[in-house]
């Protein structure tokens, strides 16, 4: 498998098929005398702005953490033994409302998008 | 733990031992490994990337045009070679010399793949080079060709040289002795004045046939000027700037003096109109393209040239001009080289008929030495040769047009042929 062409920026869906994001990061443990292993894919405004630069991420993760806490401070990471399919999408065994995936979808639907009449 | 994201390795320049750079990460190659998924090898260069957007071919393409294809452009690196703990920086643990085993192929892709040695880049880049080259000097060669080959008419309408009012008599004995009517006028008819065309003339270059050359403004040269039938007759060109096959004999005609064409064109105005036109040429495949003529001319054609010796004997010389321009005597009485231009080297020794249906007699001094100027002339006004024979074929037809000169332009006619050195006949 190519990591850069089969895996990274590829569609993440849940188990319920629900689009969480984008594959913007893959963790790799490195172990001496074995070869790296990926343990993690990474979702993501900080990790796509750690893409950009140290810096990037670095104010990326600073912003986050300063609106939504420091349990924003970090990447969502999905281990890879959630992972079940590689195919067109990425597949993985998680329920996406239990993680603080969407906590941004959820805070802009509650504050903003459900004020606006009609909505 | 130590952990890496993989994602800062896309496009990271990867230094050797020594700091040179090697080339860009461009993919992350693993493998399943039980329950894991591990990092197996690193691709570094631009085929990698191509690879990775599935543009290897267009990318090769570019690469080519370019010619930057000599660059080293895809090594598959085992994960153990390059030192990724730091991503930001990621660096060989082998040296070059062992990089350089490490080049790849392509496996699979149905696309085309890199060279796997830089000579074969090398002879490829010179082979299209060369044919690149090649290409170029074909166009500038075709442009050049292409105006050289060009009907040019040698005069220009309101020409000086053929002002003033033709003289007919003159014009009449240019017409006989230009042997005009043998090959114009309407077969199938009595009349030699009627130059109706038509006439099949067999060749191995094709069937051609002599067009309408009477005074009929539609389908003759009633409309042409004076210019225009100077340039027929001595450029070989037409008044819509075609060459002409040299079926007709321009090759000879180039050498006629203005006057001659002035009064030839004086004379044809006289002539009965005849409609209708003659059927067109059949020639061979590559002669069907007008402007391959125009090469032939380049190769064959000397435009005002002749090859008439003269000896400032008034008699000779006349004769000279008849044999060698108007009477175009050569054009039969000589064999042709494989283009059907005649072979200097058997001018007037005779041989297989342009036609390639018989044979033409010697007229040189290697056969005539028995014969007299008045043999000759004699021949020439009655068609009877010493020995009590007659000439015949296209001769006889020929012996109707000389009977009507002068018998001063038929002497000198038999002085010229008395004075060809001998040529012996070439074999068939």
């Amino acid at each position: 498998m190519d990591v850069l062409r089969d895996l990274l920026d590829k569609q993440v869906l849940d188990r319920q098929r629900v689009k969480i994001g984008k594959v913007d990061g893959l963790v790799a443990e490195l172990r001496q005398g074995k070869p790296p292993r990926i343990v993690a894919v990474e979702l993501g405004s900080i990790t796509l702005a750690r893409r950009l630069g140290s810096r990037p991420g670095r104010w990326m993760a600073w912003l986050a953490a300063w609106f939504g806490g420091e349990r924003h401070a970090e990447p969502h990471r999905i281990a890879w033994n959630k992972v079940r399919d590689i195919g067109v999408d990425i597949e993985v065994d998680i329920d996406v409302h239990r993680t603080a995936i969407f906590d941004w979808q959820d805070w802009l639907r509650d504050h903003v998008i459900g004020r606006i009449p009609g909505a | 733990m130590d952990t890496v994201n993989l994602e800062h390795l896309a496009g990271r320049r990867v230094l050797s031992l020594r700091g040179k750079s090697v080339g860009h990460i461009e993919e992350i190659r693993a493998e399943r490994d039980g329950d894991d998924m591990v990092v197996t090898e690193f691709h570094v260069g631009i085929f990698a990337a191509f690879e990775r957007l599935s543009a290897l071919a267009i990318g090769t393409a570019v690469l080519d045009f370019f010619h930057l294809r000599h660059r080293d452009c895809l090594y598959r690196i085992p994960w153990d070679q390059i030192d990724i703990s730091d991503p930001l920086r990621p660096r060989l643990r082998c040296t070059l010399e062992q990089l350089s085993h490490m080049k790849g192929g392509f496996e699979g892709k149905g696309e085309a793949g890199p060279p796997k040695s830089s000579g074969i880049v090398t002879r490829s880049t010179a082979w299209k080079f060369a044919l690149a080259v090649f290409l170029c000097a074909g166009a500038v060669a075709a442009v050049v060709l292409w105006y050289m080959t060009a009907a040019k008419p040698l005069f220009k309408d309101q020409d000086r040289q053929f002002e003033g009012p033709g003289d007919l008599a003159r014009g009449e004995l240019v017409f006989a002795a230009g042997d005009c009517a043998s090959c114009h006028a309407t077969p199938g008819q009595p009349d030699r004045l009627r130059l109706g065309g038509g006439m099949a003339l067999a060749s191995p270059f094709g069937t051609f046939r002599p067009p309408n050359i009477s005074s009929d403004a539609v389908d003759g040269i009633g409309a042409w000027t004076v210019t225009d039938l100077a340039n027929a007759l001595i450029s070989g060109v037409s008044p819509k700037r075609d060459h002409y096959y040299p079926t007709f004999p321009y090759t000879s005609f180039t050498s006629m003096t203005p006057d001659d064409v002035k009064d030839l064109y004086a004379y044809l105005k006289t002539l009965p109109k005849v409609s209708g036109r003659a059927p067109p040429h059949d020639p061979a495949l590559l002669f069907g393209i007008r402007r391959s003529v125009g090469i032939w001319k380049l190769l064959f054609f000397r435009q005002r040239s002749t090859a008439a010796r003269l000896d400032r004997d008034i008699v000779h010389d006349r004769g000279a001009y008849l044999v060698e321009t108007l009477s175009h005597c050569a054009e039969c009485h000589s064999t042709r080289n494989a283009f059907g231009a005649i072979k200097p080297d058997t001018r007037f020794a005779g041989g297989i008929d342009p036609q390639g249906t018989g044979f033409v007699p010697n007229i040189t001094q290697d056969r005539m030495r028995g014969w007299t100027e008045n043999d000759i002339a004699t021949m020439l006004k009655t068609g009877e040769t010493p020995n009590h024979g007659r000439v015949g074929s296209s001769m006889a037809d020929v012996v109707t047009n000389t009977a009507m000169l002068p018998d001063s332009d038929r002497q000198a006619i038999a002085r010229y042929i008395k004075g060809l050195r001998p040529i012996a006949t070439p074999r068939p």
